[in-house]
């Protein structure tokens, strides 16, 4: 077992704040995206994306607990929601042009 | 809802259960041959299948899944249970219960 | 966390669980308790005992109402059914304020008359239904305490079951009387037994509450517009305003029945009226649940003064669908009583798996516990709130009905003062525990729980005219099945506190036994 060392504690707090807060952030902007993208009828997107959001959720926390470091967990998420936000500006400025 | 079809999923978790040598070995005391436990497990699968069907020729499929996944799960329950503590009867109501519950329903229809 | 995959898995469970586990447990409870809310709202209003529901009620109440609150702008009125055969109606009250929300009361009427019955006043099932998933706490607090915990729930459930390295070759297997492995077989067993039921039930959970975990999609599309949303996803027809004429309403009794003819027989649940003395007035009738999974929009609309039928709600799109069927699952209004108790056995598996779940933490470091020669500090905190929390609660849930019985009728407050006396009981609950050693306070708390549910027929009988020996006689399910339900859970209980009595405590490290004895007939082990 792991001794409860500061180091330790550290990296499951580091792993904890990615997984709760990083993963909602990750999962409202992937919803909010598949809102946008999925094609289907407004209100029919918009249902499916918050229907499958708490899935999305759980499967990133997962993800962020079984990811080899800690940096890792904070990389995967700062990178998927740079891609996903990147996606979502895009339409928006086609959308608005 | 008639008491067969839960006869039959308490069945098949039976057939299931015996299935597997462990048990199996608990129970008789001896290894089941390659071909009791491929007849066990067959009979399992179909009592659940035939199971399924009955409650959804009964309740419709929306509510008939629901209403089977409870049975499933109540059936389960009090057949762990009794394998642990009276293995035997455990055993003996696979058969019993099916028996019973067609008796019941034709003496009530009766 | 270096290590692998399931290890990672291992301790997400762990942790995960313990963290919310003991409010994982209120919520299990009193959402079980909440399957029956209507029984139990009638068993808290024993006045009600031979109320009988009325073919004509809706004309009656209406008549009632005309009298009552001819100005409130909207009615709303349940209608009988056969768990809870009483008109229910929510209007403005004209003499002043009203004490409910937004200045709306709420009253009981007879169906056969349309008059008032005085109900003792209680908050009755709606007490266990607000509290599974508010806590008792400011709405918009508790719904998202409740909301994190569900969330904490169905990553343990995943997690649990990676973790469950022989989910199926271990399927039926519970090996009593081996300390930590008899725990961790039952918790596996309640775990994997129920566990579509526990996916599901956790996963409906928060989709009920969905919009305001996650309004983002929403967002996305309508931005602040959610009214526009509901309209395109559920065809909720809009609102309309008052003209501000007199308008008198039309007959109901020909509009229920072109709403049964429109939905094949089926009966009315719940009517709204708005704008009741206007000319612009609605009539909006829903259908009742039963026999449809999906919870969905099932209104007619009407024209209040003309009859004239408005609009009907259509079959939803597939995702809309999805929805209120996730929303029906998990409300399971459409069960029969046979699936009723089916879905409490399951839930009863759920509160199960998260007190053996909360107790197995404790049990697993006995060993630790045992080396160090004390007990940490975090232990016997866990092991405190455990007793507290999983003895407590029932305690409390019956301190609740006998407050229900016993606080004199005409005291102020009544209400809230049977809440008080729940969670003063609860709180009591945890003094004894903090006294080791723990078993003493299991085993008491247990068997006094046990007691008082066990005692809680004969209370009402002393106490009102709705006991057994009536009930019974008369055929009334709803007053008699509550007192017999309290009879079982009182045995449930009172096996718990025997069995914990007699077991070794957590306290001893688990009794080794050769690994081969683990696959012994089981016949040789009772020996």
């Amino acid at each position: 077992m792991a001794a409860l060392t500061p180091s330790y504690r550290l990296s499951v707090a580091a792993r904890a704040l990615a997984a709760i807060v990083g993963g909602y952030a990750l999962t409202a902007l992937a919803s909010f995206a598949m809102a946008i993208f999925l094609p289907l009828s407004r209100a029919e997107a918009s249902m499916t994306a918050t229907l499958s959001s708490f899935l999305i959720y759980a499967c990133v926390v997962i993800w962020v607990f079984a990811a080899r470091t800690t940096w890792r967990a904070w990389a995967g998420i700062v990178g998927s929601m740079i891609v996903l936000g990147a996606l979502v500006w895009l339409q928006r400025q086609v959308a608005a042009s | 809802m008639s008491l067969f079809p839960f006869a039959l999923t308490y069945s098949g978790w039976a057939a299931l259960c015996f299935a597997m040598s462990r048990h199996a070995r608990e129970l008789l005391q001896r290894e089941p041959t390659p071909l009791q436990r491929a007849l066990l497990r067959a009979a399992g699968w179909i009592a659940l299948t035939v199971s399924l069907w009955m409650t959804a020729a009964q309740a419709g499929w929306p509510i008939g899944t629901v209403e089977w996944f409870g049975m499933l799960t109540a059936s389960a329950v009090s057949f762990v249970l009794l394998l642990t503590y009276y293995p035997r009867v455990a055993a003996g109501l696979g058969l019993g219960l099916p028996i019973c519950a067609l008796a019941g329903h034709f003496l009530v229809s009766a | 966390m270096k290590e692998g995959f399931r290890q990672s898995m291992a301790w997400l469970h762990t942790w995960s669980g313990l963290v919310v586990g003991w409010i994982l447990f209120a919520v299990f409870v009193t959402g079980t308790l909440s399957y029956f809310r209507p029984e139990i709202s009638q068993w808290t209003r024993p006045e009600l005992r031979d109320v009988k529901a009325d073919a004509n009620a809706a004309s009656k109440t209406i008549a009632t109402l005309k009298e009552r609150a001819p100005n409130s702008p909207r009615w709303f009125i349940t209608l009988p059914e056969a768990r809870e055969p009483i008109v229910r109606v929510t209007y403005r009250d004209p003499n002043g304020g009203g004490e409910g929300r937004r200045g709306f009361k709420t009253a009981w009427l007879d169906p056969s008359t349309g008059e008032e019955v005085k109900a003792r006043e209680t908050r009755g099932g709606d007490f266990f239904y607000r509290f599974h998933f508010e806590l008792s706490m400011k709405p918009i607090w508790g719904r998202w305490v409740v909301g994190f915990c569900a969330m904490f729930m169905f990553v343990a459930i995943i997690s649990g079951v990676i973790t469950h390295k022989k989910i199926f070759k271990d399927f039926f297997t519970l090996r009593p009387r081996k300390g930590q492995r008899s725990w961790l077989d039952a918790h596996n067993a309640v775990g994997v037994l129920a566990l579509p039921y526990h996916v599901m039930i956790t996963y409906t959970g928060l989709v009920t509450l969905m919009f305001m975990y996650m309004p983002w999609g929403v967002q996305a599309n309508y931005g602040d517009n959610r009214e526009a949303f509901f309209a395109d996803a559920t065809g909720v027809a809009e609102e309309v305003k008052p003209a501000n004429q007199p308008g008198v309403l039309t007959d109901i009794e020909p509009l229920l029945h072109e709403a049964r003819t429109r939905w094949n027989g089926a009966h009315a649940a719940f009517i709204t009226i708005n704008n009741p003395s206007d000319i612009n007035s609605r009539i909006t009738i829903r259908r009742d649940t039963e026999g449809q999974l999906a919870n969905s929009n099932r209104n007619v609309v009407f024209s209040g003064t003309t009859g004239e039928v408005l609009s009907v709600a259509g079959e939803p799109a597939p995702a809309s669908q999805t929805r209120a069927v996730m929303f029906g699952l998990h409300m399971a209004t459409f069960s029969s009583t046979t699936l009723r108790w089916l879905f409490t056995l399951s839930g009863l598996g759920g509160i199960l798996m998260v007190a053996s779940g909360l107790v197995l933490w404790t049990v697993k470091r006995a060993p630790e516990r045992a080396k160090l020669g004390y007990t940490p500090f975090g232990h016997r905190l866990v092991e405190v709130l455990n007793i507290g929390v999983i003895t407590g609660l029932p305690i409390a849930v019956a301190a609740f009905f006998y407050a229900n019985r016993l606080l004199p009728v005409a005291l102020a407050d009544r209400p809230a003062w049977e809440v008080r006396v729940f969670f003063a009981a609860w709180l009591l609950s945890f003094v004894l525990p903090m006294i080791p050693p723990a078993r003493v306070a299991w085993t008491t708390q247990l068997v006094a729980g046990a007691a008082l549910f066990a005692a809680l027929p004969a209370v009402n009988a002393l106490t009102t005219q709705t006991h057994l020996g009536i009930t019974l006689a008369q055929g009334n399910w709803v007053y008699a099945g509550f007192d017999l339900t309290m009879l079982g859970i009182a045995a449930l209980l009172g096996l718990t506190g025997w069995y914990a009595s007699r077991t070794p405590g957590s306290r001893k490290p688990a009794q080794r036994k050769a690994p081969e004895a683990l696959n012994l007939p089981a016949e040789a082990e009772r020996a």
